[in-house]
């Protein structure tokens, strides 16, 4: 055992430690204009270190396993000249939850059949071109903690997106799951060639405010912003438009949003955090209102409540985020709308102010004008200007399906979301 | 020291094994931050990411392959699975056929110079730095949360491949970031402050870092409140050298990676504009836009590339028209040429793609002085906080944070809110006048997936532009 190794050398020169051992084999196989342009195997193992002596602390991780020894030792060299200060808290002696999410392998052949074939799918439906990328995982986690927690876990995770492009139009696809049985590429190109086809020949709009219908991959981009803005870290240095906003409704009654640690086709899915706590749900938004501020131990100390079980050593941060479907279909989401843009993505997402919520943020791939309950014509050159509490109270209605998302770029922690109709959107053209 | 002889062992494993090239690249990125909130120490952090990659062609079809594990047993097995890997793929008969370009093999050791070494700075150092920063801001009234961060970072690298190439270097990095909120009972304003560059801990200095942050607080404190609205309209814009940067880098530099021309990041940061623009016409004769790895103590500093290539500046756009792209291997072999030294990786598991390195607008004749007397009625943005894209790479934003009105050819009041919203072709059309001055700004590019933070220089002079339409918020 590796960490028997850090062990043996720290457990008698600190109070306190929190290593986690990670073994990760992954898999990526990356393709555009319909060919494979690279595939990679990459084998890695990595220690992360939290150590603590009196009120000094040191994080570090470790990745030269021939070296392993004086790596560790540097560390410990760190605590003694570091300044006193605050110290998180490795958790008391617990256990965690066995949940069974993933499979016990890769089932790579599997995936790449599925890769291909998706290829093939989207190509058959007419598109000019397809790029994309599979990713596939398989990690074993391994705790051990000077409160005596231990832990190992072993999980699989598969995600894929694609980008379908036809004359000027272009589409989006994406699937994420913990399990080869539900990794789906092949519905995930043909939705992105679907998009890319309606989007061929776009029209500009006039800039203005717009009620819009956002889908499952923009969606998940806000709500991973505003759950990022939940973390009480995030809050204390500026991050975040939620400051003293803890308990006031930012949104409508039909919106709760929730962190799983764990859970089926969460692909950050672990069943402890970086300071050894448990892993669980936290309710972050109940309908409507912001109900939870998410924490490790070190921010918990600062708020005086207890830790989430999200560090994050120095930021904690969300895991696997959901967001409850609503009571319409999307058909009818649409039927409602008298005149608006559907927006199936977006990238490139920045702030003006975080304090304030002010940002914009790119609109990409299939964007759909809608005229009288209909989808009319696709959308060139948009770009969304909003405030994140401005676009929250202006939720009118949120879809009944929901989809988990995670992809390079905009959705890094997994979110799953609904459609959701905001009001008053502005839309801004060049 | 690196494991130099496994570099060595794997490409004559993948040559064994029947892959037609390979390179190997032992890569040890040693970094430390250290981080005060509101004048508390968070966590400090310290690591390495030490390890091997081999990226090696088989049957015509690229493969990567990385392990941390650095023994002879386990290079043996990554590649011996790398092969299995890109059989399956060959197999589909959907595999790219790559062609690298030819290039000279070639011996080289390369370093930045540090007067003091990495190895010898310790944590103190940091810590003792980033005091003196946050006692510039602590007792400024405006000033309510305030996240200051200096890192070190030393990248040791080893690469081979099996056309005899050896390439070894060590680039020490330092950087001081800052993100700080000011406001009072009318006003909230939040700035990013990044200022870098590679060399020893006296880069800061070679740099003017301290000054620079210290200008920054001033600024900050002083515009909090006071800025005024404008109008919508066309206005004649003054842009300092970080507009001028952000705009090279954004609008210019990654359309001009070949690989995105060709479409290979398609699904990620995109294609680019240049797969429509058959005129190569982009800009007036004013647009002059550079990359150069080889500006000593740059944060994007290299002399030789990932691919072993010797480094060299690349004019990307001479007097408004496309005069050259970034290229690798793998981009130039496809088009004929040879490379231009274009390719990195972020660190070791991750293959090296087309990237920027120092990316900026040329310095014209003109003083600043004589620029805003240019301007009768218009704007001066001097930094920026939002800005974006789209990934075609025509339709962009920047949105200004410290900005004035000019008035009469004086700089008067400041301003809030000002949006350049535009497309490629207009905003580079529109330059009228650049300065003499020639400043970088660092900042870290995202590109790939798996994603590849790099450092970067974005630069440039002050720029005119006659006639821009702006926006604001």
């Amino acid at each position: 055992m590796i960490l028997d190794r850090v062990k043996q050398i720290i457990s008698n020169a600190v109070d306190q430690y929190s290593l986690i051992e990670s073994d990760v084999d992954e898999y990526i196989i990356r393709f555009y204009n319909g060919k494979v342009t690279v595939a990679a195997v990459n084998r890695s193992t990595y220690i992360q270190m939290l150590a603590t002596k009196g009120r000094k602390k040191v994080f570090k991780v470790l990745t030269d396993m021939q070296s392993l020894e004086k790596g560790v030792e540097d560390a410990l060299k760190t605590l003694e000249i570091i300044e006193e200060g605050e110290v998180p808290e490795v958790y008391p002696k617990t256990s965690y939850s066995n949940m069974e999410i993933s499979d016990k392998e890769i089932a790579f052949d599997e995936a790449l059949s599925k890769v291909i074939n998706s290829v093939d799918k989207a190509y058959s439906a007419g598109v000019d071109r397809i790029a994309g990328i599979a990713k596939l995982y398989k990690t074993t986690y391994n705790l051990l903690t000077s409160t005596g927690n231990e832990k190992e876990e072993k999980r699989t995770d598969y995600i894929y997106y694609a980008r379908a492009f036809k004359g000027n139009g272009s589409g989006f696809g994406n699937s994420v799951s913990t399990s080869i049985k539900r990794f789906d590429p092949e519905s995930a190109s043909a939705e992105a060639a679907e998009y890319a086809k309606i989007s061929e020949s776009p029209k500009s709009i006039p800039e203005g405010k717009y009620t819009v219908i956002l889908s499952p991959p923009i969606a998940s981009a806000i709500f991973e912003l505003v759950a990022g803005m939940c973390s009480a870290y995030s809050i204390d240095v500026g991050f975040s438009f939620l400051k003293d906003r803890l308990g006031e409704t930012i949104a409508p009654e039909g919106l709760s949003m929730t962190d799983y640690g764990q859970i089926s086709d969460g692909v950050n899915s672990r069943s402890f955090d970086d300071e050894g706590a448990p892993t669980g749900s936290t309710k972050l938004i109940e309908k409507g209102r912001f109900v939870s501020v998410i924490h490790n131990s070190t921010t918990a100390k600062k708020w005086r409540t207890k830790t989430t079980g999200n560090a994050g050593i120095i930021d904690p941060s969300p895991w696997n985020v959901i967001i409850d479907g609503g009571d319409v279909d999307n058909d009818e989401m649409i039927k409602e709308i008298k005149e608006g843009v559907l927006i199936t993505n977006n990238w490139y997402t920045r702030f003006n102010n975080y304090r304030t919520g002010e940002f914009s943020t790119i609109i990409r791939d299939a964007a759909l004008y809608i005229k009288n309950g209909e989808i009319s014509h696709p959308v060139a050159n948009i770009r969304l200007s909003d405030s994140l509490p401005r676009l929250l109270t202006s939720i009118k209605m949120i879809s009944k399906n929901t989809k988990w998302v995670k992809w390079w770029g905009e959705v890094v922690t997994p979110v799953k979301s609904p459609y959701i109709t905001v009001e008053g959107a502005t839309l801004t053209v060049p | 020291m690196l494991a130099e002889d496994l570099a060595h062992f794997a490409v004559e494993q993948a040559s064994k094994l029947g892959f037609e090239y390979s390179e190997a690249r032992v890569q040890r990125d040693t970094f430390i931050t250290v981080s005060l909130n509101s004048g508390i120490p968070d966590v400090p952090l310290k690591g390495e990411f030490y390890g091997i990659g081999i990226r090696a062609i088989y049957k015509g079809a690229m493969g990567f392959s990385s392990t941390n594990v650095l023994t002879k047993d386990s290079v043996t097995n990554v590649i011996e699975n790398l092969k299995r890997t890109l059989e399956s793929i060959a197999a589909t008969k959907i595999n790219e056929k790559v062609r690298m370009s030819e290039e000279d093999a070639l011996t080289a050791n390369w370093s930045v110079d540090e007067r003091t070494s990495f190895e010898d700075v310790n944590l103190d150092w940091f810590l003792k730095k980033t005091r003196e920063l946050d006692e510039l801001t602590k007792n400024e009234s405006k000033i309510k949360q305030r996240l200051i961060r200096l890192s070190g970072s030393l990248q040791l690298k080893y690469f081979v491949n099996s056309e005899g190439t050896m390439v070894r270097s060590r680039v020490p990095r330092y950087l001081l970031t800052a993100f700080i909120t000011a406001y009072d009972a009318s006003d909230i304003a939040q700035r990013f402050i990044e200022i870098g560059g590679s060399g020893g801990p006296e880069v800061l200095d070679r740099l003017k870092a301290y000054e620079k942050f210290n200008e920054e607080i001033r600024a900050i404190t002083n515009i909090v409140g006071r800025r005024k609205s404008v109008k919508e309209g066309v206005y004649d814009v003054v842009v300092g050298p970080e507009v001028a940067g952000i705009m090279a880098h954004e609008s210019i530099g990654h359309p001009f990676e070949a690989d995105r021309v060709r479409g290979r990041e398609g699904a990620q940061g995109g294609e680019s504009y240049l797969r429509e623009i058959k005129s190569g016409k982009i800009g007036s004769a004013e647009a002059n836009i550079s990359d150069d790895p080889t500006i000593p103590f740059s944060y994007g500093y290299f002399l030789f590339d990932e691919e072993g290539v010797k480094a060299r500046k690349k004019e990307l756009v001479k007097e408004g028209a496309v005069n050259e792209l970034l290229h690798n291997r793998e981009t130039a072999g496809e088009t004929g040429i040879n490379s231009n030294a274009s390719a990195r990786a972020s660190n070791y598991s991750v293959e090296p793609i087309i990237r920027m390195s120092n990316t900026f607008v040329e310095p014209g004749d003109w003083t600043f002085e004589e620029i805003v007397k240019e301007v009768k009625d218009g704007l001066f943005i001097k930094s920026f906080m939002e800005w974006n894209i789209d990934d075609r790479r025509l339709n962009q934003r920047y949105v200004g944070f410290e900005a004035y009105r000019i008035s009469n050819s004086e700089i008067q009041e400041p301003v809030k809110g000002i949006i350049i919203e535009t497309t490629t072709l207009n905003l580079w059309s529109k330059l009228y006048a650049r300065s003499r001055e020639l400043e970088f700004s660092a900042a870290t590019c995202g590109k790939g997936d798996p994603e590849q933070g790099v450092p970067v220089w974005t630069g440039g002079p002050y720029l005119l532009f006659k006639g821009l339409n702006l926006k604001v918020r």
